[in-house]
């Protein structure tokens, strides 16, 4: 039976051709506009390290910020609302473009151990339960004890890549970064990565990678984190609230929003509250803010776009080509030939066809995945790394969904026309010309 | 020849065709007018095309070998005066202000919120631009009443405003003639309304604010930091453009030989023996179509340059406009097939292989006509019913809280028409020549003989 297929698709070869010619073009085509969306959904895929779904985000002004009380005075009145579980005050920056709603996070490079690296240094108030309140957990699964001021807290990826694993706690690291750096004495940018400038942390804790935003992925750079302590006398204008579990987060901003206002305002009329939202809010804003958005649904937006032409295409083409091989069919059927038979000789033909096109596009293809996995490994610190340590994985899922999409449409192009053209008979099949 | 008779012969090969063509220039259309309204003169960005961004000065420092470097950009700030010492002498220019909203996509609106009690008391959210008098000669607004604030109100710091109207009716209320009136911006103190405006569209993210006031009127403190987005520069003609270009690598070249204040505070940020820093203030002057492309949030990951970025619009242009083609010309072809025979009789009584082509093409225009103005028709319509979900994808989403609606004036501009029908063209003449083509170059008897 095979023979018979690929002698017949020989035999109309001229009739193929066009066909094939589409084929091999609409799976390279389908493959560069699918890749981007599947990585984009694996990334939002990936763990944040934290918890946004429990997490309220209040944003106060301070028109006089020398009368403004200590942080801890306004987390213990937050705490007191009902649904509230935990409260942590975060430096939030509009320049810093680092994160939605975590603390001030400078990406940088600096040195580790001696060794140059791209991290992301965030300072945070480890006594004012930042850990705990953002739902942070530490590699064996637990909460995070506050540490000691002068010490920090790693992510694991930071762990693994620099110091050989996740037992590290008590270990010493050694970071010249330019955040940290500049406020020793007699520091000089000529030097930043002098020794001199060195600055010994002992690691306190390691926890989970953190992502903030999950339309951002891992580079090279990122999850590689290190908690500071904030040890600057700031403004802290952000505040983060941990609500219960099984509370709803819109109904709680809903029924406690006048209470906050009043809480602030209580005291000194010095206190505003400029904003309420729920953390995912919070982080789609700084997605859009820092363009993430636009691309990702620009590209889901083209798949849909292409998909329809797919269909349109593919499923027409076949269609008139079914039309076409109507006489054939009813001759086929004068011999005896099951509707069935028909229908699955005309798919293995397609298929057959759309498999030889699919290899050809497969190795067009490679070679601008592999040309773009060497783009990305040239410039490291700021690239996905999932297109280089993880390619071949990425190629063969991308390749099985390209694969699928197309042969069920080429199916449903296929079937439908000839199984709607089979319920004539045959004598009106063999006089259609 | 009669449309319909024509449409009706095929009835399945007309609907496929038609839309397929349709959703071709459904999107294409909606990428032109969008990008329509980023580049042609709208209100009140009419000067576009004489009008440049200059947004920072870049400082590389080259080793010896010219081959490393490293390279950045000194943004133009009022707080540490790099835009008063460097940019304020200019001389070949017929307009210029600094802007703390010219970043091109709207992303420094939020930076640039300030909060104003109005007459009820409420605190209202106002996108706010500091800048000088220029701003209004680059940006022609159209001034409802009053006036814009002088350079004499820049020079002595003082407190005025230009508000929009929708803003005016905000904290003033409406019907009220806010020229001469006093409002409180937040930690900025008290300042008088001088004139009153027609707002700028949030399509229009350079010139899109509530408020605009003198950038000399913001106290200077800690709490902010004046950044401009970019000074926004407007010369006459080409020929001061290239005197600006020779005047700013003349300052340039000056200043990497004679040193300057901006490098002293940079200080040195390579290890480089004999390093040598080089300033340029024209590598960062972008036009308005570069300034756009360069902000656009869909290219942003596409590259860092010009033309790696058009070649992404184009590479989108590609797919939008020649996959359908791909379509449609395979189907072309397969019915050209069932004319061969057709064909071979009008070949056999002498027709010229030129006209049967063209009355192909003729007949595939028609289609794609047909197919244009549906998709014409539902790009008008995409535009007013999912205008949000749209714009989103093409401007700052912060800047849309509002709901733009996308003018008339360039939903209808001649340009897009224009536009339209060449797309038309392109997608016919790509699937139905080719094809065609093909089939016709077979012989007389093949064709006649071509059984199906």
């Amino acid at each position: 039976m095979n023979s018979i297929t690929i002698k017949n698709l020989w035999a109309r070869k001229k009739q193929n051709a066009w066909i094939f010619i589409e084929l091999i073009v609409f799976t390279f085509v389908t493959w560069m506009v699918i890749e981007p969306v599947v990585k984009d959904s694996y990334r939002r895929l990936l763990p944040r390290g934290y918890e946004p779904e429990r997490m309220i985000v209040l944003d106060v002004d301070f028109p006089n910020p020398s009368l403004r009380k200590p942080s801890e005075y306004y987390i213990e009145q937050l705490k007191t609302i009902q649904g509230v579980e935990r409260a942590t005050a975060v430096n939030y920056d509009r320049y810093s473009d680092q994160y939605a709603i975590g603390s001030l996070g400078w990406l940088m490079v600096s040195e580790v151990n001696g060794d140059t690296a791209a991290l992301t240094v965030v300072s945070a108030r480890y006594d004012l339960d930042y850990f705990n309140t953002h739902g942070m957990l530490n590699v064996k699964g637990n909460k995070v004890d506050i540490p000691d001021r002068d010490k920090i807290v790693v992510s694991r990826s930071f762990a693994e890549s620099y110091m050989g694993g996740v037992d590290v706690i008590g270990k010493e690291v050694r970071l010249n970064c330019p955040r940290l750096s500049q406020k020793l004495p007699g520091f000089d940018w000529s030097r930043l990565f002098d020794r001199e400038f060195e600055i010994p942390f002992i690691v306190a804790d390691v926890i989970e990678d953190v992502r903030f935003c999950a339309a951002e992925g891992p580079t090279h750079s990122s999850p590689r984190e290190v908690f500071v302590y904030d040890d600057e006398n700031k403004v802290f204008n952000r505040f983060l609230l941990r609500l219960k579990s099984g509370v709803n987060l819109n109904k709680f901003i809903e029924v406690n929003k006048p209470e906050i206002e009043r809480m602030l305002c209580s005291d000194d009329d010095n206190a505003m509250l400029a904003g309420i939202d729920t953390a995912e809010e919070c982080n789609k804003a700084a997605e859009r803010e820092k363009q993430l958005v636009q691309p990702i649904q620009t590209r889901k937006i083209l798949v849909v776009f292409f998909l329809l032409n797919l269909i349109l295409g593919v499923v027409g083409t076949f269609w008139l080509q079914a039309k076409k091989r109507s006489e054939e069919m009813g001759i086929v059927m004068a011999f005896g030939a099951r509707r069935i038979d028909i229908v699955w000789s005309y798919l293995k033909e397609g298929w057959v066809m759309f498999t030889v096109a699919f290899v050809v596009a497969a190795c067009i293809y490679f070679n601008f995945a592999i040309y773009d996995a060497k783009i990305y490994e040239e410039n490291s610190y700021y690239a996905d790394p999932t297109i280089v340590d993880k390619f071949w994985s990425c190629f063969i899922l991308d390749a099985s969904i390209v694969y699928i999409i197309i042969s069920t449409v080429l199916s449903v192009g296929i079937i439908i026309p000839t199984i709607w053209m089979l319920k004539a008979k045959v004598t009106v099949l063999l006089n259609k010309q | 020849m009669n449309i319909f008779s024509l449409i009706r012969e095929d009835k399945l090969f007309s609907s496929i065709y038609i839309t397929g063509t349709a959703m071709a220039i459904t999107f294409t259309m909606i990428m032109a007018i969008v990008y329509y309204i980023k580049l042609a003169d709208i209100y009140p960005e009419v000067n576009r095309k004489n009008t440049l961004y200059l947004s920072s000065i870049n400082v590389t420092q080259t080793s010896n070998d010219a081959n490393g470097g490293a390279g950045f950009g000194i943004y133009m700030d009022y707080n540490n005066s790099s835009y008063e010492t460097y940019c304020k002498d200019i001389k070949n220019v017929l307009y210029m202000a600094p802007s703390t909203i010219s970043g091109g996509n709207g992303k420094s609106a939020e930076n640039n919120t300030r909060r104003v009690k109005s007459k009820n008391g409420v605190w209202e959210s106002a996108i706010t631009n500091l800048t000088n008098q220029d701003f209004f000669n680059i940006y022609e607004f159209e001034f409802l009443s009053g006036a814009p604030f002088s350079a004499e109100d820049v020079e002595n710091n003082e407190c005025t405003a230009v508000i929009t109207r929708d803003f005016a009716d905000k904290i003033f209320g409406k019907d009220v003639n806010p020229v001469g009136e006093r409002f409180t911006m937040k930690s900025c103190g008290d300042f008088r309304v001088c004139g009153v405006v027609r707002s700028a569209s949030p399509l229009t993210p350079d010139s899109y604010a509530q408020i605009y006031v003198p950038y000399t009127s913001i106290s200077v403190n800690d709490s902010y930091f004046v950044s401009f987005s970019s000074v926004v520069v407007m010369v006459k003609d080409d020929e001061q453009l290239d005197a600006l270009k020779t005047e700013l690598d003349e300052w340039s070249h000056k200043m990497s030989m004679e040193g300057s204040p901006i490098l002293e505070a940079v200080g040195s940020f390579s290890s480089s023996i004999n390093a040598k820093v080089v300033t340029s203030m024209t590598n960062n002057m972008e036009t308005h179509a570069a300034h756009m492309i360069l902000t656009d949030p869909n290219s942003a990951s596409k590259g860092d340059t010009l033309n790696d970025r058009l070649l992404y619009f184009l590479g989108i242009f590609v797919i939008l406009l020649f996959v359908p083609a791909l379509n449609l010309c395979g189907m072309v072809a397969g019915r050209m097939e069932k004319r061969l025979p057709e064909m071979g009789v009008r070949k056999s009584f002498g027709a010229p292989r030129h006209t049967l082509l063209f009355q192909v093409v003729k007949e595939n225009m028609i289609f794609t006509i047909v197919g244009g103005a549906f998709g014409l028709v539902v790009t008008w319509m995409a535009l007013v019913l999912f205008r949000n979900s749209i714009l989103e994808l093409f401007f700052d989403s912060s800047l849309l809280k509002n709901s733009a609606m996308v003018s008339g004036e360039a939903m209808f501009a001649p340009l897009v028409f224009i536009f339209a029908f060449v797309s038309i063209t392109i997608l016919n003449l790509a699937s139905a020549t080719l094809p065609a083509y093909i089939s016709l170059r077979k012989p007389i008897v093949e064709s006649l003989n071509d059984k199906q």
